[in-house]
């Protein structure tokens, strides 16, 4: 045991010094390689995009690590929507999109994300009209009928009427 | 506020404190402040300045955004971004320390003598910087909690001080309460069969590979990005 300990230790810390050399290259790689895109100039995009039919996009946004109760929070989320929301998911007039927040910074700049969340935003092609970020599912994850319905009226504000994108 | 505030504070910590993700991080606080065998004060001094750490942390932050000296958005994905990382490596070398494989030649001014020493005797003080840190290394369901219900609950009555201090002490509740039982516990088993200095020994092992095997799985999971979960 004692002839162990110094193995041990040296396996330990060449690990420890290893780990902190591949966080270091991970964030000094990605500054260099993926600069950070900012959203589109809304008013611009908007006025480009005009034509385009409205659809609603339903977010799930997670960080790199995967929790369990992450998971159980998009699972929720996609049951909600195959359940309520089966034929406008159909037609297209809601999208689904489940994103790394933490990969895809725009994004979190864009909804202002805290942690991993569901947000449902009205979208003309790639421009976001207009969103609402559901942080409360985390206080609701034990209450499955007061999770569907907070989700679900949030959908239903946004959904528009016809496949076609007419306006709610 | 009413009391209704605060116990939804006091619950929101609860819950953050027994949800999955912050598992490995309470499990080695149980051990750092469960380990003082036989040194009742040391670990009912150890608990409080744990307590106190993450009180200070939560305070801190939470008067920071209210204030708004900081964006809640982009302080919640720094800390949950990089603290995770440090983490492990860090819990490592604190596993290290408390094992004695480290530390025994160094010593450190605040603590007052050599790193190991203080660590391995009981190290009280060292309770206090553990809970700031593992109070600051968000994982999605304390960042979801805490930035996405305390944040705005406080902000609704005005209370920059006392709902995070109320969540920071419920955060802490259930690892004061295993660690105060694995103590007390083990010294009772020690004097009941007139071991309690081989469970003291033992006991404080325990602590010592429970800071690695955290440490490396926080090392897997936040820097190498390996799933456990399926």
């Amino acid at each position: 045991m004692k002839r162990l300990q110094p193995m041990v230790k040296n396996i330990l810390l060449a690990f420890v010094l290893v780990s902190i050399g591949f966080v270091l290259g991970k964030h000094s790689v990605r500054q260099t390689s993926t600069p950070v895109q900012p959203p589109p100039a809304d008013a611009e995009a908007l006025a480009s995009s005009d034509e385009l039919p409205v659809k609603l996009r339903v977010y799930y946004l997670h960080a790199t690590f995967r929790c369990a109760t992450c998971n159980t929070i998009e699972k929720m989320t996609r049951d909600l929507l195959d359940q309520q929301f089966g034929d406008a998911l159909a037609d297209g007039r809601i999208q689904w999109q489940e994103a790394d927040f933490q990969e895809n910074e725009a994004l979190a700049k864009q909804f202002d994300v805290i942690a991993s969340c569901v947000v449902v935003a009205r979208m003309r092609g790639e421009t976001v009209v207009d969103y609402k970020r559901l942080d409360e599912v985390w206080t609701m994850l034990q209450d499955v009928p007061r999770f569907n319905t907070y989700v679900g009226n949030a959908i239903r504000v946004y959904l528009p009427d016809t496949a076609e994108g007419g306006t709610p | 506020m009413t009391w209704f505030a605060l116990g939804s504070a006091l619950w929101l910590g609860i819950l953050t404190a027994i949800s999955p993700c912050p598992l490995a991080t309470n499990i080695a606080a149980i051990s750092f402040i469960g380990r003082q065998v036989g040194n009742r004060r040391g670990v009912l001094g150890s608990g409080l300045l744990y307590t106190l750490g993450r009180v200070l942390a939560y305070v801190a932050l939470g008067t920071a955004v209210m204030a708004g000296l900081m964006a809640s958005g982009e302080l919640s994905r720094f800390l949950q971004k990089y603290l995770n990382e440090i983490l492990g490596p860090v819990l490592i070398v604190l596993g290290m320390v408390l094992l004695g494989m480290i530390g025994s030649g160094a010593s450190l001014n605040l603590a007052g003598g050599k790193i190991q020493e203080r660590a391995a005797k009981g190290g009280v003080l060292f309770a206090l910087p553990l809970g700031v840190l593992f109070a600051l290394s968000f994982c999605p369901v304390s960042a979801g909690l805490f930035f996405g219900a305390l944040i705005p609950l406080s902000l609704k009555h005005g209370s920059r001080f006392v709902l995070p201090l109320v969540y920071g002490g419920g955060t802490a509740l259930p690892v004061i309460a295993f660690a105060f039982l694995i103590a007390f516990g083990s010294e009772y088993l020690g004097r009941a069969f007139n071991r309690l200095s081989h469970v003291e020994v033992w006991v404080r092992r325990a602590a010592g590979v429970l800071f690695i095997a955290a440490g490396l799985y926080y090392c897997l999971t936040h820097i190498y990005g390996l799933s456990f979960i399926g």
